[in-house]
């Protein structure tokens, strides 16, 4: 039973890993070798993603491979949010920006699905347009950090030794330092805007990205079909991106989804230290901000940008669920 | 961690009964005399017995009472309440005598002579004497207090009485002698201060609140409560929530928090805040170094929108850079000097070359309603063409960059007076005044501010006081919007209010009604 | 102890490092100290004073040293902003927001286990999908707003709590914790649902290896190899992930200590960091930085400690 368990904590470590295994360092190391009791999770043929032997595989085949019917909703989910804000670059009901005070604080109804604002503002329009800054922010915070987080964490898993060493005390230290201090730092060198955004929290999420693909890299670089290519000359570029990188993607996509939804929060976040995206500009962090103001009196405000932020997110889980199910 | 969760949740699910019994006990612990935190649970709860401790929420800190260094408007506010000068100022703007019984003034203007009230003291006990007199009048000229700099000699005559010469002949001094009375050699005000008013500091904890108690030796109308504790909350939608929920039992509020409670639970203290909120404009940057282009933002503006906006209709429109409270030198006819004018506006741009104009507006991100007069701003300035861009700032890089650097296009801030006399709003408009952060540059101006503060007859120097803010409007110096409301907010269990021309709270008045 | 050692000597430098970088940061950002104490009515010979009065006159690399200095001998210099020795000021706060951490982390693991596992059980099943609506929800609504909501809702509908009254931990902590359920569950809601996410994961993954097909095959029942055997391997996953948590709580809690008025660190930090106070925020920097290290260290040896490969390694390193 013993054994049974030791075998099988490799599988479940698959899917986060320990956070820091020292010592890993020498390649060539007999030791660690030794201790690669874990078996790879893929066949030697690389290219292809991981197939694991699942007991749904033993199922006969259904006609739709499992997570399609996730993966469907996922993206109709994300794709009406995407749509109504793609549609809001070329049409809202109303003006995002016009004010009318004859027409404020109004509850919803047919003209105005979601009431109008203290403005007097659409919340329904201003959730369309906001909905696309949001995406905007979300998507390219995750997507830069990800990227980044690639690179450091596959050098850092790979080189090992000091290099693994000054990579992780760097990230720690990010990590530990406070978010606000690394926001304002960047909008008194930047200019006040989606990109300065976007960049602080490119900064905050870089350390636990990296970390993740660190662990993965760490799992896989004694693996056996690892070893085999390199034994067989491979550059070792080409055995982090092509050998060992696949193996990590079904961990990374969880983190991605909940980046997403991270990105999102954090923005609002910054929305209450004023730093984040700028006013009368909507996104939907900033629309919640402002309703809770006056959520005693129109609770309607903060109803749109909550609707939306929790469909989106909704639609990024079941992509990301569907996704590990049917590929992974 | 396992222990501590299951007791949280037996707490949770007992939560309903212990606090219903821990409101009955608090509402039977209400006696205590110190004012100590903790006794303020909304609790009418079956006791007839009058509240003696008035909690009231502020959404900043308070944290430095030293009345010589901390000259902030809320730390202003709040010692209010624990220092007195040899004046005061009183509800409709007089300056009166407070710690000197009777004060004299020759006819030139230049000397005046104090009589020290008898039996005054401390709140450490100790009587004020002329001594302490003295020594506060020179930290005052040392830490550079409005005014004093025109103090020329001062002396004590006897043990009762001071003379105090002037430079300049100064009819509105009696207003900068508002200034604190310490006694002699303190030090530590910040933290322990020490004054003569109604009310002393009894207990202090940063971020959290500050008790004050009342002075018992206090020689004039004592204060009707026995303790009010400030309790310093995060921002006003946490205060809204606190005041529902009975922690808090009035505060200061804004006016779109305000609109939202329900009259029957709450009263409503409108006053002003007495100070101006203007959109600054950087006139010593292009394109608003162009007389036309100021004013046709003037145009643009309108300022009854942004108050029926932003202040929910409480605000006064100003446009002037004097507050209409000090009504005996406010030039009312400004208010409408500009009408809004979206052609004239956009006519005047385009003889300065400047239509299509698009500039950044600077605003301070912990102040929710200049971000929110922004935003309207900037929908106004659409209607001209203009495009205006919002960025907000915290409190520290925005006193750096745009107030002492004047590193800015435009800014929306509220300019306070520290004292209740015109000098405190206008000195700032003079061409080489430290704190002119409009860079405002007129000959004309410096000319008629100066014959303002020399003249000595009354009437001409309301005249000339009225004619130095007909300059700043016509030059349109920047956009004088409105005199944002103060609105301090009671529950029905307390009331009593003193509203003055300058931003104070005066917890003496306020008292329990025994709802 | 070599190894205990080389992470003391790794520490050291991480903190030093970290304080670097709070020296840099302050280079950058605009703004005075002394300005902000006087406000802006004061003038330029009152600023000088106070500025010579509270040492801010100096240049800001010689601050730095003066603080590390005193730092290395434990003295935390003055309060800029509070005058008062910053070890004053930070005494009994730290226990505030470590106590409002290890309620979240409570509330957090408890849920998040039950939750997860419970879920992966059901896989695809009705009660899956209710507690993937949770995680959804849970992971969607701000900080700031979720307290909000919770004051409204808990507070001033159903009078759990009186909103914004916070209860000293000495004087009553029966009240303590009465009100801290709810800051805490605020920020434990969006870190269960994310622990949820993980452990699910885990153990579905978990589920389908040839021991529990075996386990099944001899006729053990489903919630015993869920609970007796699958759980135990899938925590040894997860554990990496409260690392991480720790991070996230201590940012969750610097929003929510200012919007249900708890004096704890987060609060002191941004209060420090907006009113530029130098001595103030290195210190707590430091504190925050030293919180989050040892945790993710204690971490590390609860890894090793369940999960002997690891062990093995380390041995032999």
């Amino acid at each position: 039973m013993a054994k049974k368990i030791m075998e099988n904590t490799g599988r479940g470590a698959g899917h986060i890993g320990p956070d820091e295994i020292p010592g890993t360092a020498g390649d060539e190391n007999p030791g660690a070798a030794k201790s690669q009791v874990k078996k790879p999770r893929r066949a030697p043929i690389p290219r292809v993603l991981p197939v694991v032997e699942r007991e749904e595989q033993a199922k006969p085949v259904k006609k739709h491979p499992e997570g399609t019917c996730q993966l469907w909703l996922g993206l109709v989910l994300v794709g009406i949010v995407g749509l109504l804000s793609l549609i809001s670059v070329f049409y809202t009901p109303y003006d995002v920006y016009a004010m009318d005070t004859a027409s404020r604080f109004l509850p919803p109804s047919l003209t105005h699905f979601f009431g109008t604002d203290n403005y007097g503002r659409d919340v329904f329009s201003r959730a369309m347009t906001g909905a696309g800054f949001t995406l905007f922010v979300a998507f390219a915070t995750v997507a830069s950090s990800t990227l980044i987080s690639i690179v450091i964490g596959l050098i850092s898993g790979y080189a090992g030794g000091i290099v693994d060493e000054i990579l992780m005390r760097l990230l720690d230290a990010v990590s530990s330092f406070p978010g606000i201090l690394i926001a304002l730092v960047i909008v008194s060198v930047m200019n006040n805007g989606k990109y300065t955004i976007i960049l602080a929290l490119c900064i905050m999420f870089i350390p636990s990205f990296s970390r993740i693909v660190r662990t993965g890299t760490l799992q896989y670089k004694d693996a056996g079909f690892v070893r085999n290519a390199r034994v067989f000359g491979a550059s070792a570029p080409r055995l982090l991106f092509v050998y060992i990188l696949p193996n990590i993607f079904p961990i990374l996509l969880s983190s991605v989804v909940i980046g997403l939804s991270n990105a999102i929060l954090a923005e609002s976040g910054m929305s209450y230290l004023g730093l984040g995206i700028q006013p009368p500009i909507p996104s939907l962090g900033r629309m919640l901000y402002e309703a809770q103001n006056i959520i005693l009196r129109a609770p309607w405000c903060a109803l749109a940008p909550g609707l939306v932020i929790v469909t989106t997110i909704a639609g990024f889980h079941c992509i990301g669920e569907g996704l590990r199910k049917r590929y992974l | 961690m396992k222990h501590i969760f299951t007791r949280s949740r037996a707490f949770a699910a007992a939560a309903a009964a212990v606090l219903l019994l821990s409101l009955s006990l608090s509402a039977c612990a209400n006696t205590a005399g110190t004012g100590a935190s903790g006794n303020t649970a909304s609790g009418n709860t079956g006791s007839a017995q009058l509240r003696d401790t008035f909690t009231f929420g502020i959404a900043t800190e308070v944290y430095n009472l030293d009345p010589f260094t901390s000259t902030t408007a809320d730390a202003r506010a709040v010692y209010f309440n624990i220092y007195e000068g040899l004046t005061e100022v009183t509800t409709d703007g007089q300056f009166v005598p407070c710690l000197a019984s009777d004060i004299e003034m020759s006819d030139d203007a230049k000397t005046y002579t104090f009589t020290l009230r008898d039996g005054v003291k401390f709140h450490n006990g100790n009587d004020m004497t002329m001594d302490d007199v003295l020594w506060s009048v020179q930290n005052a000229i040392d830490t550079g207090m409005t005014g004093y700099s025109s103090i020329a000699s001062f002396e004590a005559l006897s043990d009762k009485e001071l003379k105090i010469e002037l430079s300049v002949p100064d009819t509105g001094f009696l207003a900068c002698l508002t200034c604190a009375i310490v006694p002699a050699g303190s030090t530590d005000l910040a933290l322990s201060p020490i004054g003569t008013g109604p009310f002393y500091m009894s207990d202090y904890a940063e971020q959290d609140h500050l008790t004050l108690s009342r002075f018992d030796d206090y020689w004039g109308e004592k204060a009707k409560l026995s303790a009010v504790e400030i309790r310093f909350v995060a921002n006003s939608a946490e205060l809204l929530m606190a005041f529902e929920g009975g922690t808090i039992d009035g505060f200061d509020s804004s006016s779109g928090v305000a609109s939202q409670l329900d009259p029957e639970t709450a009263t409503l203290h409108t006053r002003n805040s007495n100070s101006v909120q203007l959109l600054a404009l950087n006139n010593a940057r292009a394109p608003f170094d162009d007389i036309r282009v100021r004013q046709a933002l003037s145009y643009a503006v309108n300022a009854d929108e942004i108050i029926e906006t932003v202040d929910y209709g409480f605000g006064v429109p100003v446009g002037s850079a004097l507050i209409p409270g000090l009504s005996v030198y406010y030039n009312e006819e400004l208010a409408d000097y500009y009408p809004t004018d979206a052609d004239k506006a956009k006519e005047l741009l385009t003889e300065a070359g400047a239509s299509g104009l698009e500039f950044t507006i600077t605003v301070p991100s912990n102040y929710q309603v200049h971000v929110d007069t922004a935003q309207v701003i900037v929908n106004e300035l659409a209607a001209i063409g203009v495009n205006a861009k919002i960025e907000q700032v915290d409190w520290a890089t925005w006193l750096e960059s745009v107030y002492s650097g004047r590193n800015y296009e435009a800014t929306i801030i509220s300019v306070d007076g520290s004292l209740a006399y015109p000098t405190a709003f206008l000195s700032r408009y003079v061409s080489d005044a430290h704190n002119n952060f409009v860079n405002f540059n007129s000959a004309e101006y410096d000319d008629v501010y100066k014959k303002a503060v020399a003249a000595t007859d009354e009437n001409e120097k309301t005249a000339l006081f009225k004619e130095a803010q007909e300059v700043l409007t016509k030059e349109a110096a920047s956009v004088f919007i409105q005199d944002i409301s103060s609105i301090n907010v009671y529950s029905k269990s307390f009331d009593g209010f003193a509203g003055y021309p300058l931003y104070a709270y005066d917890f003496s008045v306020i008292y329990a009604t025994g709802n | 102890m070599r190894y205990f050692i080389r992470k003391l000597i790794v520490l050291g430098v991480s903190i030093f490092f970290i304080t670097i970088l709070t020296f840099l940061a302050f280079h950058i950002l605009p703004g005075d100290p002394a300005q902000l104490i006087l406000g802006t009515e004061a003038s330029q010979e009152k600023l000088e004073a106070l500025r010579i009065q509270l040492g801010t006159n100096r240049p800001l690399y010689v601050q730095y040293f003066s603080w590390i200095s005193g730092f290395v001998r434990g003295d935390f210099g003055t309060s800029i902003k509070y005058s008062r020795p910053v070890s004053e000021l930070l005494a009994g706060r730290l226990e505030v927001t470590v106590l409002l951490g290890l309620m979240v982390m409570a509330i957090t693991l408890f849920f998040g286990v039950i939750l997860g596992v419970f879920s992966a059980g059901k896989n695809g099943k009705l009660p899956d999908d209710v507690i993937s609506a949770f995680t959804i929800l849970g992971t969607s609504v701000p900080g700031f707003f979720m307290s909000i909501l919770f004051m409204w809702i808990f507070g001033l509908i159903l009078h759990l709590f009186a909103p914004g009254k916070y209860v000293d931990y000495h004087s009553d902590p029966a009240g303590f914790i009465r009100y801290m359920i709810f800051p805490a569950l605020a920020i434990a809601i969006p870190q269960t649902a994310t622990l949820v996410k993980y452990i699910r994961a885990a153990v579905i993954d978990e589920l389908s290896t040839a021991y529990v097909r075996t386990a099944k095959g001899k006729g053990v029942p489903f919630t015993m190899i869920l609970f007796g055997h699958v759980l135990k391997n899938a925590i040894v996953a997860i554990v990496p992930l409260i690392g991480m948590m720790i991070g996230e709580i201590f940012s969750g809690s610097i929003i929510i200590e200012q919007v249900f008025g708890i004096p704890g660190v987060g609060r002191l930090l941004v209060s420090s960091v907006l009113s530029r106070d130098f001595p103030l925020t290195q210190t707590l920097v430091v504190y925050v930085a030293l919180l989050i290290v040892i945790t993710n260290f204690i971490v590390d040896l609860v890894i090793q400690f369940l999960d002997p490969r690891i062990r093995l390694m380390e041995e032999q390193a």
